[in-house]
């Protein structure tokens, strides 16, 4: 008779191997990172430089650069570029962050040589068409009005800006006014500073022919390169307000979006892995403590989640929810008892141990697509640091104590004192 | 191409397995054949509210998650008007541990008044935080009952209004669950890391002995040929103001269902795309628009969604999409316009299934909708499309008799 009281033996894992991109150094400086792999015939190309809006000399113009990229070319206007991916049945994705920006194009695997042959010329020889611009500012504005029509969107810019300051890179963001000021001369500029002869990352997964990647190598190292070092003057001290507290009545609103938080680190600070465990308990995954008590045991929301948001240089720790207003203050209450309760009992250790091995199964089934090991590359470079960090973070999964976590809790999860958004009413 | 072999249980649960020995990690997909469309019209919202209630233990198991969790799975599900599908995946050395939960909740779940209360609560949230504090995010609410007046696609899948939510008892659970949640309503699909031995013998010693319900045949009534055009109109705080444009097509089974797909993305798929060449480059009326297709298994929608730019009027953008549809009937479409649909719509397919957990997922969508072996024909059936069927579609599909239209306007 089969006992389903009981639950099946299960095996932990312990260890994981993850496939590693190669990198490949030209003379140029430009740098190759590649990982032929994959059942499907499908490849994903991307290229990053360090031009976020960190960089910007005007606020707001990186992300009118990149969007203008694609806008148009000396041989392509934006509309035969379309045509050009659609017609190979590709995909592009023009993204742009505090620290970087980036040029992805996805495709068949027959149509790299084709594809490689647009990047170079989006990234050589963009011709930032006036018209063009004039539909992507008219585009962010209608964009802007709409997320400024969500609490959730109000109250994540509004805590950027309690923390790092308003004007603070990190905390910078489109308004209406910077949108109506962008001009052309402002995005070639910024190219031509931080995007044009400048070095950068060439990242290429999936499967692909080796010669293929063999001539774009050839043909890169012939790219002209002439680096000015703008990350060297970089001013990014932070001014976090003084007054933690911001409330934006929104009556007309169902609901509250609440943000709960302070400046951390980067991923490289000797806490940061302590801190990626603890974090997971509180509020990381779908079991955690805040969800179980908010959600489940409550009802006051449909999710609640505590993220570690690593920056380059920087970093902070952010509690999230959008909850029925009525139980805006209990919200925030419960928020407060279940950081007090990591800082005054220890954790279990079957609590431990579940949040342990659902870290690593989670690692590991984010190891499975050449895209996944592209971020996983991503999650390690672009902080500056190896892929030893994810030896580190095994090995602090399975060692940290219930003593060290409560001791990190009483140092780092002082609830009391966050900086708190509530956009609805409290 | 999705590789698979299939079995049957004496209890009807059919059994799907893809094999793929280059992962250590296995998915696993329950999809139950129950979904909005099998709703009361008074209790609409409960398919999905079910689906949250699957999560709050079952007989033997107290909680769902912590044991998934323990052994370093993830999960999560979705319900739709057609099916409400739980996906999970682990290492595929664990994989145990997910027949042992999914076959428990197949057999039983732990039903409590507190339980449902809770999450009755959570799902009025949802409902709130998706489709009434979002901009927009009631025109689907709007839509489906505009669009359909007989069949139960007339209401959306989270429900009529959260009243309906709050009015469901214990007892519409207990009954929901044993019409809907037997093994032979169900699609069980194992992948990834594993042979057919090993899944015949953990889906028998699992599964084997959970009792079949009655096979009754709900009879969904069928949608009749709408024969004139319907509109509705909002007025609400919106930034801008938006046309949505949504036709009858065919349902996701038949081959007709990609005459629809392929011309919707014809119309309005990419930036190279004909309504967006004409309404946000040519007139610059619009900021954005878009057609694609709803992907119902019964009879579904082709749906075009028109984003105005301010101050611009949405009649007048009606009557470019007009325009633009009117050439779609006079001309046939260019090969190389027709190849480069085909050539996005292949491509995205093999995208599609890159990651197990969407191959399973893919595997249990087409299980559950009757037809495995459309999973590996779509392409062929894609690419064997001409300009002149697309022609005869067009002329078909978009018409005014057949079109409901929301007008989503600005106070």
């Amino acid at each position: 008779m089969l006992n389903r009281n009981q639950a099946p033996p299960y095996q932990t894992m312990r260890h994981l191997q993850i496939p590693r991109l190669q990198t490949h150094t030209l003379s140029n400086d430009i740098k190759v990172h590649t990982l032929n792999t994959g059942v499907q015939e499908v490849f994903k190309m991307e290229v990053v430089f360090g031009a976020g809006s960190c960089y910007e000399s005007v606020p707001g113009i990186s992300y009118f650069t990149v969007k203008m990229l694609a806008e148009g070319t000396h041989y392509r206007s934006a509309l035969q570029i379309n045509e050009y991916i659609d017609g190979l049945g590709g995909f592009s994705e023009f993204n742009h962050g505090t620290e970087r920006i980036s040029v992805a194009l996805f495709g068949l695997s027959r149509h790299l040589p084709a594809f490689f042959e647009l990047l170079r010329e989006i990234l050589l020889e963009p011709s930032f068409p006036e018209q063009e611009l004039v539909q992507i500012k008219k585009l962010a504005q209608q964009n802007l009005a709409i997320n400024l029509e969500k609490n959730a969107f109000l109250a994540s810019k509004k805590f950027r800006e309690l923390i790092f300051g308003e004007n603070h890179p990190y905390a910078r963001h489109l308004s209406q006014p910077l949108i109506d000021q962008t001009q052309r001369a402002n995005i070639a500029q910024h190219y031509n500073t931080h995007i044009f002869q400048q070095p950068f990352d060439l990242i290429l997964v999936g499967s692909f022919a080796e010669n293929d990647l063999r001539q774009i190598l050839l043909q890169l190292e012939q790219w002209p390169i002439a680096k000015n070092d703008a990350a060297a003057s970089l001013d990014l001290a932070s001014q976090p307000s003084a007054e933690k507290n911001f409330l934006l009545s929104r009556p007309d609103k169902l609901q509250s979006s609440l943000r709960l938080g302070c400046p951390l680190f980067s991923k490289s600070h000797p806490d940061y892995l302590g801190l990626s465990l603890l974090n997971e308990i509180f509020g990381g995954y779908y079991g955690s403590r805040l969800m179980k008590n908010i959600r489940e045991q409550k009802g006051y929301t449909y999710g609640i989640y505590a993220n570690l948001a690593a920056l380059r240089r920087g970093g902070y720790w952010i509690i999230g929810t959008d909850v029925k207003k009525e139980f805006t203050a209990q919200t925030l209450q419960e928020i407060h008892y279940e950081a007090r309760k990591l800082r005054d009992e220890k954790i279990g250790q079957d609590e431990l141990q579940t949040v342990r091995n659902y870290m690593m199964g989670s690692l590991a089934g984010s190891l499975n697509t050449p895209f996944e090991l592209a971020e996983i590359f991503k999650s390690v470079y672009f902080h500056d640091l190896g892929y030893e960090f994810y030896d580190h973070y095994i090995e602090a999964i399975h060692q940290l104590s219930p003593a060290q976590l409560q001791a990190i809790a009483q140092e780092y999860l002082l609830s009391e004192d966050f900086w708190e958004v509530v956009v609805g009413e409290k | 191409m999705i590789d698979y072999e299939h079995f049957t249980l004496a209890n009807g649960l059919q059994v799907f397995i893809h094999a793929d020995p280059t992962t250590p990690m296995a998915a696993m997909n329950v999809a139950y054949r129950v979904g909005s469309k099998n709703e009361d019209e008074e209790k609409t919202g409960f398919a999905h509210l079910f689906e949250h209630l699957m999560f709050r233990g079952s007989r033997h198991i107290a909680n769902y998650d912590r044991p998934l969790q323990t052994v370093g799975g993830e999960n999560n599900a979705y319900t739709s008007a057609d099916l409400t599908n739980y996906h999970l995946s682990l290492p595929a050395a664990n994989l145990e541990t997910a027949f042992w939960l999914e076959s428990d909740r197949m057999l039983a779940l732990d039903f409590q008044e507190e339980k449902l209360e809770a999450e009755k609560r959570v799902v009025i949230e949802e409902f709130k935080q998706n489709y009434l504090n979002q901009p927009y995010g009631d025109a689907w609410l709007r839509l489906h009952p505009l669009a359909y007046k007989v069949h139960p696609y007339r209401w959306a899948t989270i429900g009529k209004d959260p009243s309906h939510i709050a009015r469901a008892t214990l007892a519409d659970v207990e009954d929901f669950f044993f019409r809907y949640y037997r093994p032979n309503n169900a699609s069980l699909v194992v992948a990834g890391n594993l042979s057919r031995v090993q899944v015949e013998d953990l889906a028998q010693k699992w599964f084997g002995d959970i009792p079949a319900g009655a096979s009754e045949k709900q009879d969904i009534p069928s949608e009749p040929p709408q024969t004139e055009a319907r509109i509705d109109e909002v007025r609400a705080d919106v930034p801008m103001e938006v046309l949505y444009m949504a036709f009858h097509m065919a349902g996701r089974a038949e081959t007709a269902y990609y005459l629809g797909d392929l011309l919707s993305d014809v119309l309005g798929r990419e930036r190279s795309s004909r309504l967006y060449r004409r309404l946000v480059k040519d007139t610059q009326l619009c900021a954005a628009v878009k057609a694609y297709v709803s992907g119902a298994a019964d009879p579904g929608l082709l749906v075009i969604q028109a984003y105005a730019h301010v101050g611009q009027d949405l009649l007048a953008i009606e009557q470019e999409i007009w325009q633009v549809i009117e050439d779609l009937k006079q001309q046939p479409v260019a090969e190389n316009e027709l190849k480069k649909v085909q050539n996005k719509a292949e491509s995205t397919v093999l995208f599609n299934e890159v990651e197990l957990l969407n191959r399973s997922t893919r595997l249990a969508y087409f299980a559950s909708l009757g037809q495995p072996r459309l999973i590996n024909q779509e392409t062929h059936l894609i690419q064997a499309i001409t300009p002149q069927q697309l022609q005869n579609t067009a002329r078909e599909i978009l018409r005014e008799e057949n079109v409901s239209k929301l007008y989503y306007r600005k106070k």
